[in-house]
């Protein structure tokens, strides 16, 4: 950040240049000891302080109840900005030798900073737990069958509607994607657009890709066999092309948030599939379409059947991190605890998450506002609690996946503005990927050959 | 040194082939020693970071495998360069800003030029306030002002589309064929008034007797401005200028505000400083950015020391 403000508060010329070029040079943390270390173990007297970065709303409180309840270990928490600047964050601080224990983050950040050696092995700490976590996000949170990250979230997606809109088109929520596609069709005759799509924000076609089966990374012996075009993500391709073509989506930024939420409130975009952390922001900026909404499952590709996608949200100890035995404990400990998981799944004092828990299902109800979904309330949470237990872990992120996501999303955007098809790219993701990897050393082969 | 000297001095008188230390030098030195706080500066915030960002560039960050244990940072010669060189997204991003300054930099430099004239020309107290106000877009931070223009041009809520939908014109200032437009304005707007004082400033020095001179010899008040007044503050138009290039060329925050509401025109290699950034600060590719950095410092130079050569010529 300090680059930014350098940059946005430059003078000269050649000065602004030089001090990018230097701030562009950073060096990696050495790759340091063995994981099997695990660190300083704090006493009553002189209890060991964990650092705890993080954003979530209700993640302070959740470190409060566990400060009050622990002697021999306490948790220093600092916000930080979510999201990319996290990760960001998180690896400027690495190479400069002061990350933090511990880090809230997501699934996809796993591999690429186990690549960079920024995150450490937890399973020998959160193995004895298995039991008291889902297993799908249990999981997830491995590669190659160890684990990596303390899993606290992973909400199960499911498909919401106005009802009002598909009752007077005499329409009923879509089994299949050909039923989806074939309804969008219908709407846009009416006016209305099915569902959106950001320009910036490629994760329809990402997860619709995964719900049908594909994996685009796969470990393949000593090697990442990369696959962007096989049978299940051409599936998905179709789907979101014909919707392009028949002017089906609308392309609201969610830069403009409030604005998306208006056309969901309004109707002119009638349905979303959605994790139960959205419907907080929904209920947030909603005017006048409380109780008109309606829950079903996610509709189905030909193949994947009912697999639901989730990605997990977690905690990881860092390599750096001097105690990680008791980073690991405490994560599991937040992660785990009937407590703190209420309080980080409430709507109002937490964020909403859905808890990893094994048993899951207590805790639906609350997630999802009665407000929202009115009379339709109960059939929701049915439909969600279902869906919670139809979640597949089929997908690996793989060690470029931030980059790739970006480069993704610049393509995206050409993609909604209809200037190349999404097959186009996909074949340059595909030729993308491989050579990033190439280019830094990893094997990687071509799997669509 | 000096202990040496105040050792011998008074002991012998001083023999004529010893390195004395004369006035002059020590002179020179106590000079010299008041350019330090500049000099030490330079060589930590200049020379320093320089010299790092050409080791940086000179390696490559490898991994092995399956990736997953860890990093090495090898040394890879030029590889980066050479990369560089072929990234046609940079050499792209390059041209965008290129043609994007030949066409801002003279529609500012004109319009600066006229109010500097306009200035000049009325004289007095009017001048004072009208100074101020051309000036004040230029005191507002350039995030804040970007952020006011992106409310103003938004297709949602900004008063322009409203305005527009008035007169039945049905315009998008943040589509892709407006964009540059869009920044252009933003960017004149920002500047119109410094520009304007370096301009004024040098029209103040000009001599009023050439004035006086042209007016008896039957000059008008146009005639004037443009072959003595323009004629001399030509050396301002070419600091300006160049300023104004070496700007733009490295326009960043800009850009960078815009991509967070229409990232879908201002992909992440729209301009050379925010591909660089990205390369840096997304794909985590310090070396390969600290290579694009010095190409970029170089092409600035280059095009910095062009565009003095054939503008700055001694008046004939």
């Amino acid at each position: 950040m300090k680059a930014m403000k350098r940059l946005m508060t430059g003078v000269a010329a050649m000065a602004m240049a030089a001090s990018l070029a230097a701030c562009a040079g950073g060096t990696n943390a050495p790759a340091s000891n063995t994981t099997a270390d695990q660190g300083i173990e704090g006493t009553a007297e002189n209890p060991v302080t964990l650092n705890y970065w993080g954003w979530q709303k209700g993640t302070a409180d959740q470190v409060k109840l566990f400060n009050d309840s622990h002697k021999n270990v306490q948790i220093k928490y600092t916000e930080v900005k979510g999201g990319a600047d996290a990760l960001n964050g998180l690896r400027n601080a690495a190479s400069a030798g002061n990350a933090p224990d511990l880090q809230q983050g997501s699934q996809d950040w796993m591999v690429p900073l186990l690549a960079e050696k920024v995150i450490t092995d937890v399973t020998s700490w959160i193995t004895p737990s298995e039991k008291d976590f889902r297993e799908s996000a249990f999981k997830a949170s491995e590669v190659d069958g160890r684990n990596f990250v303390v899993p606290t979230a992973q909400a199960p997606q499911f498909f919401v509607y106005q009802a009002p809109v598909y009752d007077k088109l005499n329409l009923s929520a879509p089994k299949t994607m050909d039923e989806f596609v074939e309804q969008g069709a219908t709407l846009a005759g009416a006016g209305h657009k099915i569902t959106n799509m950001a320009g910036e924000d490629p994760s329809t076609l990402v997860n619709w890709a995964w719900q049908a089966g594909a994996s685009w990374y796969t470990v393949d012996g000593d090697a990442w066999k990369i696959n962007f075009l096989d049978d299940a993500t051409m599936e998905a391709a179709g789907v979101t092309q014909k919707l392009i073509d028949e002017g089906a989506i609308s392309t609201q930024t969610f830069a403009d948030y409030a604005a998306v939420q208006q056309m969901y409130d309004k109707g002119n975009t009638a349905t979303r599939h959605i994790w139960t952390w959205s419907t907080n922001g929904m209920v947030n900026n909603f005017k006048e379409s409380f109780g008109n909404w309606k829950a079903a499952p996610i509709p189905e590709f030909s193949t994947g059947g009912k697999a639901n996608v989730s990605p997990i949200g977690g905690i990881f100890v860092t390599e750096q991190s001097k105690s990680k035995k008791a980073a690991a404990e405490a994560a599991v400990w937040l992660a785990t605890n009937k407590e703190s998981v209420t309080l980080a799944a409430d709507p109002i004092k937490g964020s909403s998450s859905f808890p990893v828990v094994a048993d899951s299902d207590p805790f639906v109800a609350q997630l999802l506002p009665e407000k929202l979904f009115g009379a339709n309330h109960a059939e929701a949470v049915k439909v969600a609690k279902e869906a919670s237990k139809n979640i597949v872990t089929n997908w690996t992120y793989g060690p470029n996946y931030t980059a790739m996501y970006t480069e993704m999303a610049d393509g995206w955007a050409k993609v909604i503005t209809k200037q190349q098809k999404v097959t186009d790219l996909l074949e340059h993701m595909q030729e993308w990927t491989v050579n990033d990897l190439k280019k830094k050393g990893i094997n990687a082969v071509d799997g669509s050959k | 040194m000096s202990q040496s000297l105040r050792h011998k001095s008074p002991a012998a008188p001083p023999r004529t082939r010893s390195p004395r230390i004369t006035w002059r030098t020590l002179l020179a030195a106590k000079g010299a020693a008041f350019t330090m706080p500049f000099a030490i500066g330079f060589v930590i915030l200049f020379i320093l970071p320089i010299i790092y960002a050409v080791v940086q560039s000179l390696y490559a960050v490898k991994s092995s495998g399956l990736g997953l244990s860890g990093n090495q940072t090898v040394f890879v010669g030029l590889d980066n360069f050479v990369a560089a060189a072929t990234d046609l997204r940079f050499w792209e991003s390059m041209g965008r800003v290129a043609v994007f300054a030949c066409i801002q930099v003279p529609i500012k430099l004109a319009v600066s030029l006229l109010l500097a004239l306009g200035l000049d020309y009325l004289k007095g107290r009017v001048v004072a306030g009208l100074r101020i106000g051309l000036l004040v877009p230029y005191m507002i931070p350039g995030i804040v002002g970007t952020l006011v223009w992106i409310y103003l041009y938004s297709p949602d809520i900004g008063p322009l589309t409203e305005f527009g939908k008035f007169f039945s014109l049905d315009w998008n200032f943040l589509s892709e064929a407006m964009m540059w437009p869009s920044i252009g304005n933003l960017l004149t707007w920002d500047s119109i008034g410094f520009n304007m004082l370096i301009i004024y400033a040098s029209l103040q020095a000009i001599s009023p007797e050439l004035f006086e001179a042209a007016r008896l010899d039957g000059a008008s008040e146009a005639r004037i401005a443009f072959s003595i007044k323009v004629p001399f503050v030509r050396a301002a138009l070419v600091l300006t200028g160049m300023l104004s290039i070496i700007g733009l060329l490295q326009i960043f925050a800009e850009p960078l505000l815009f991509r967070s509401f229409v990232p879908e025109v201002v992909t992440k290699d729209y301009t050379p400083t925010l591909m660089i950034f990205n390369q840096a600060f997304d794909a985590n590719n310090y070396n390969y950015a600290a290579a694009l950095s010095l190409i970029f410092a170089a092409v600035i130079a280059t095009v910095s020391y062009l565009y003095y050569k054939f503008t700055n010529k001694p008046e004939a």
